[in-house]
């Protein structure tokens, strides 16, 4: 499903280094994989590249049936259809409501229809339990709230891989918790659910597998004989 | 909800985030457009004014006094068959005698002179096609001074030349001030386009995370840029025509531009605005696709 071989990624400044430096794993479908590692360790640069807004600097990056190395700038959309990310810092459309902000991501996608896009979106914000909220605007939301509004429109298209960025990072811990959960629900789903965060503690409680980085290496490929808290 | 209607509605949304700027870009494209279309509205004006000086263009072929009526019939018969001629009218010597003395009072000019100095002619009118050519009067001149009885071909080259070169420099005129107008409203929209996707930087940046294609980012900039200029060229022809309506009491001749020149003002319009948008959108894309500085964590 996912496979970095060798990959290597430069900065652009050439004197701040790499920000990986022959990294190689794989991820199977269906697997939860915690990203561990302090600050700097590289976890984002691994998301990125996972979306391929970023091109290895050597080696390739596989996801889905995608290559970093053929793959073409029309092709990206495609690609990060398929992808449902969320982020520490939310990143809803700030003009949006809540509702518009999930709808949109159908509307681009193709998904018009008026009751259709009510249907999806309402079932999701339902699950999400945001239903209430849905004409709010995520200024108006608590953090907690924002990064559930953000889960359901990462999963609004029905991803096949979820990239999560320190989801949890603005959260107090019953929220934390509560976003995990959601992820544990997509994962049973049937999606690849890949988590970066430098917090050990949520990774012992949910992951089936965890890769730390250091310093833009892996150091350490674990898989625990199963989570805490399943 | 259509696609249309969803990208015409984000594009209002676009424009709604900055009214103050909307407003100050529509304000100033309508006064460019405004000032081409009175521009437009003059030139078509003098264009009408020396299309109908045109029509006076015409020959008068002075002919041998010897020429026999045969012949005179015979020369009438070939001018007549060219295509560039409307109309032939033959004033034999007599004539010319009386309209010559009725212009100078009723002087007798034979009793002055003792003879009747004035030549037979023809008085050619040219069709309005034609007439309006370059130069064809001096081609037709020079084939007519070379049938036999033909004495002497005149044709007003002096006015006809002033008036060729009056109406060349009005058409300069209109197409500088076309241009101008046009690089003008290039560059309010252009600039116009470019505030409103830097405003919303941050959410392209996210629409192309969640898979948006460059051509979904793009259909609202490019309806923003064409709906502006349309709107503007609209109003400044709405304007235009006010003006006109004060003016028409002083110049009742004077009259608005024809229906086709509307639609191409307009659509012109319309079209510079997606050009521009164009332009402007295609840099800031592809400056988004560029890589960024891995943030690490």
């Amino acid at each position: 499903m996912i496979a970095f071989e060798h990959v290597w990624l430069r900065y652009p400044a050439p004197s701040r280094g790499n920000a990986l430096e022959d990294v190689s794993f794989e991820i199977a479908p269906g697997e939860t994989l915690f990203l561990l590692g302090p600050s700097g360790a590289g976890k984002t640069s691994v998301l990125r590249l996972i979306t391929m807004e970023e091109t290895p600097t050597k080696g390739r990056v596989r996801a889905l049936d995608f290559d970093s190395a053929s793959i073409r700038a029309r092709e990206l959309p495609r690609l990060r259809r398929q992808i449902g990310v969320v982020y520490q810092e939310f990143r809803l459309l700030r003009e949006k409501t809540i509702f518009e902000n999930i709808a949109y991501i159908l509307r681009m996608t193709g998904v018009l229809d008026a009751l259709t896009l009510q249907r999806i979106v309402l079932r999701l914000l339902t699950q999400v339990s945001l239903y209430h909220k849905r004409n709010h605007f995520p200024h108006q939301l608590s953090g907690g709230e924002q990064q559930r509004a953000a889960i359901a429109r990462a999963l609004v298209h029905e991803p096949r891989i979820l990239l999560a960025d320190e989801p949890t990072g603005n959260l107090d811990a019953a929220s934390a918790t509560e976003v995990l959960d959601h992820f544990r629900r997509v994962n049973l789903s049937g999606a690849t659910v890949v988590v970066a965060t430098h917090d050990e503690s949520l990774a012992a409680r949910y992951a089936t597998r965890t890769v730390t980085l250091e310093a833009g290496r892996v150091v350490r490929d674990a898989r625990p004989l199963r989570p805490r808290i399943a | 909800m259509s696609r249309l209607r969803f990208f015409l509605a984000e594009a209002w949304e676009i424009q709604s985030r900055d009214r103050a700027g909307a407003l100050a870009s529509l304000t100033s494209l309508t006064a460019v457009l405004f000032l081409l279309a009175i521009v437009l509205l003059a030139g078509h004006n003098i264009r009408g004014m020396a299309r109908s000086l045109e029509s006076r263009k015409g020959l008068e072929v002075f002919l041998s006094e010897d020429v026999q009526d045969g012949r005179v019939a015979e020369l009438e018969r070939i001018f007549r068959s060219f295509g560039e001629v409307a109309d032939v009218t033959f004033r034999s010597r007599g004539e010319a005698l009386r309209s010559v003395e009725k212009d100078l009072g009723g002087v007798d000019v034979v009793g002055a002179l003792g003879e009747n100095p004035l030549s037979p002619s023809f008085q050619i009118r040219l069709t309005p096609q034609a007439a309006a050519r370059a130069g064809v009067l001096q081609e037709l001149a020079g084939e007519i001074g070379g049938y036999d009885g033909v004495e002497e071909v005149l044709y007003g080259d002096a006015w006809i030349a002033t008036l060729e070169r009056g109406l060349r420099n009005v058409y300069w005129a209109t197409g500088g001030a076309g241009l101008l107008a046009a690089l003008a409203v290039s560059l309010v929209l252009w600039n116009t386009v470019k505030l409103a996707f830097i405003g919303r930087r941050e959410t392209i940046r996210i629409l192309k995370i969640v898979g948006a294609t460059p051509a979904f980012i793009r259909s609202p900039y490019l309806l923003l840029g064409s709906l502006q200029s349309a709107l503007a060229a609209t109003v400044a022809l709405l304007l235009a025509a006010l003006v006109r309506l004060a003016l028409v009491q002083m110049m009742p001749g004077l009259s608005f531009l024809p229906p086709i020149w509307l639609v191409l003002f307009v659509a012109g319009a319309l079209a510079l605005g997606v050009l521009s948008a164009v332009a402007s959108v295609e840099p800031a894309l592809r400056s988004l696709e560029r890589r960024d500085e891995p943030v690490t964590t």
